[in-house]
């Protein structure tokens, strides 16, 4: 092999490394992301993770959801959304039910739901003193469980 | 002299690219797509080295 065809081999292979990088970033950002929300105390935080955990909720508290819904692909997306809150593997209360929500394409979709203390007390279930409750979120495959800790 | 100006104006562009790439949206990788994108730089990097020291010879 000459020293300029070699010379250029680096450099195609360079440009080959470049260009998998794009396509890495790329694969990355494509499909359908979901990020959820959650307000308490008039600070807005984001569920970091699908297994997260919100501590020490007053008793007369809310918890503002918001779940965002990000289509980043080239067709329309079509699923259904429910939320709902679990305590020792049994459904309680049921928050945010949607049957079909479609997204466009490169489009973003977002709904929201409240979890009041009031309405898990009015159902007989008590929330306070360290009480433990599981908000489960939904989607075609998907679930986000939180885990809400009231004081 | 020009060609080279040429390539370190490329070379700038790319690692302004990848800098922007990373600092925007490198939180929908994968843990293996952050490897991956590791070794890719990596190998970038030092095949960019390579060319130039064969350029240099």
């Amino acid at each position: 092999m000459t020293i300029k065809s070699k010379r250029n081999l680096y450099l195609y292979l360079a440009i080959a490394c470049f260009i998998g990088i794009i396509v890495i970033f790329v694969d990355g950002y494509l499909g359908i992301h979901d990020t959820i929300y959650f307000t308490l105390r008039e600070r807005e935080r984001t569920v970091g993770e699908v297994d997260y955990s919100i501590k020490y909720v007053g008793g007369d508290e809310k918890v503002f959801f918001r779940y965002e819904l990000d289509n980043r692909r080239l067709l329309s997306y079509s699923t259904s959304i429910q939320a709902s809150v679990w305590k020792e593997n049994e459904k309680v209360l049921d928050l945010f039910s949607q049957d079909k929500l479609i997204i466009k394409p490169f489009d973003k979709a977002m709904v929201e739901w409240t979890l009041d203390s009031e309405e898990l007390q009015s159902q007989g279930f008590y929330a306070g003193n360290y009480t433990e409750y599981t908000v489960k979120v939904e989607r075609n495959g998907v679930e986000w469980r939180i885990s809400v800790t009231y004081r | 002299m020009r060609n080279y100006i040429l390539y370190g104006f490329g070379i700038a562009l790319c690692i302004a690219g990848i800098v922007y790439l990373a600092a925007e949206y490198v939180e929908y990788l994968s843990e293996w797509g952050k490897f991956g994108c590791l070794i890719l730089l990596i190998g970038f990097f030092a095949l960019l080295g390579k060319h130039f020291q064969a350029l240099g010879r």
